[in-house]
């Protein structure tokens, strides 16, 4: 698993553009992902999947935006928000949740506790 | 409808004899003597038009072929000038068992000890506070503001479920859009835009598709989901 919580005190961790992650990605604050993950992303704070970001796992975090691709489903323990140009499958979960016009979503959604 | 029609006094030159006439009389008989009495002023200026009130009226569009129409603001029912229907145009209220299908131009609603037997109700608003066996066509809005059963689906433009208010519905459902602050149990609901559940809200469907979704804080959805292509 890579480990990308030991980032700036303060700053969220940046998993660039162009970056291809083989395996499961674990935050330990706020993120932002533009790389191509083959595996899960874990984050404990808030995480926003940029739309270059294509995770073919699933994707857990505190609140979540997502704007690019994300194949195995969305766990957020709080807010869930997909962009226009968001594609979401298998399984989405959020206390609360905004969908955008654009977006494509299939699968199995989850509101509430 | 027409206004009041001032009266004139006539007196017969053949015997003395008057009598109250309108003011636009033409021509009448003495009620005295049958003399033949013509009015002096029958043509031109002199003579006033009795006034009219205006009808008032309004714009009806048939729910069959969308002709545009119209008809008088106090019409209870019309027919299409286009295709024929008839169009009933006042309110109803279902209050009991209610059999034979419905179409109305107007508001529909639907008590909670109410229920709609027939195969199809069609209405431009339908407040369900009770049940439906048959489908129920809302053109503009469908509220729900009771514990309602609906077993044939419904359709319509805007779907609304109040605070405290329920739809259970065996039937497929079909809107433009959706505001639930209620509950809303269904096999399938497919809403072309935007789905609204607010924090009292709650949905459990089998399949749900839509354009765009908002659930605040507290809401709560079980179900399959899609989004709609636009």
């Amino acid at each position: 698993m890579s480990d990308l919580g030991s980032g700036v005190a303060g700053k969220p961790v940046l998993a660039g553009e162009g970056l291809q992650i083989m395996g499961d990605v674990k935050l330990g604050r706020d993120g932002v992902i533009r790389a191509k993950v083959k595996g899960n992303v874990r984050a404990s704070g808030k995480l926003v999947l940029a739309a270059e970001a294509v995770v073919s796992g699933f994707v857990e975090g505190q609140d979540v935006r997502l704007e690019g691709r994300v194949d195995g489903g969305i766990d957020g323990r709080g807010q869930v928000w997909l962009g226009p140009e968001a594609v979401l499958r298998t399984r989405c979960k959020g206390k609360a949740l905004r969908i955008e016009l654009g977006a494509d979503f299939k699968g199995e959604l989850w509101v509430g506790s | 409808m027409a206004g009041v029609i001032a009266k004139v006094e006539v007196e017969c030159p053949e015997c003395g004899q008057k009598q109250m006439e309108s003011e636009n009389f033409i021509s009448t008989a003495c009620r005295g003597c049958g003399w033949y009495i013509q009015a002096t002023g029958r043509t031109g200026a002199g003579r006033r038009r009795a006034k009219r009130s205006v009808v008032k009226k309004r714009e009806l569009t048939c729910a069959d072929c969308g002709e545009v129409q119209m008809v008088a603001e106090e019409a209870q029912s019309s027919n299409c000038l286009a295709c024929g229907r008839h169009l009933e145009l006042g309110h109803r209220e279902i209050v009991g068992e209610h059999l034979g299908n419905l179409s109305l131009e107007g508001q529909l609603t639907i008590g909670p000890k109410g229920n709609f037997g027939g195969a199809k109700a069609r209405a431009a608003y339908i407040i369900l506070r009770g049940r439906s066996n048959g489908a129920l066509e809302a053109a503009d809005w469908l509220r729900v503001e009771g514990q309602a059963k609906v077993r044939a689906g419904a359709t319509g433009g805007r779907l609304e479920i109040k605070v405290g208010s329920s739809l259970e519905c065996s039937g497929p459902m079909v809107f433009q859009e959706g505001r639930i602050d209620g509950e809303l149990r269904c096999g399938s609901a497919r809403f072309a835009g935007l789905v609204e559940v607010g924090p009292k809200g709650k949905v459990v469907a089998e399949m749900i598709s839509f354009a765009e979704l908002t659930a605040e804080s507290g809401a709560q959805i079980r179900a399959q989901a899609e989004t709609s292509a636009t």
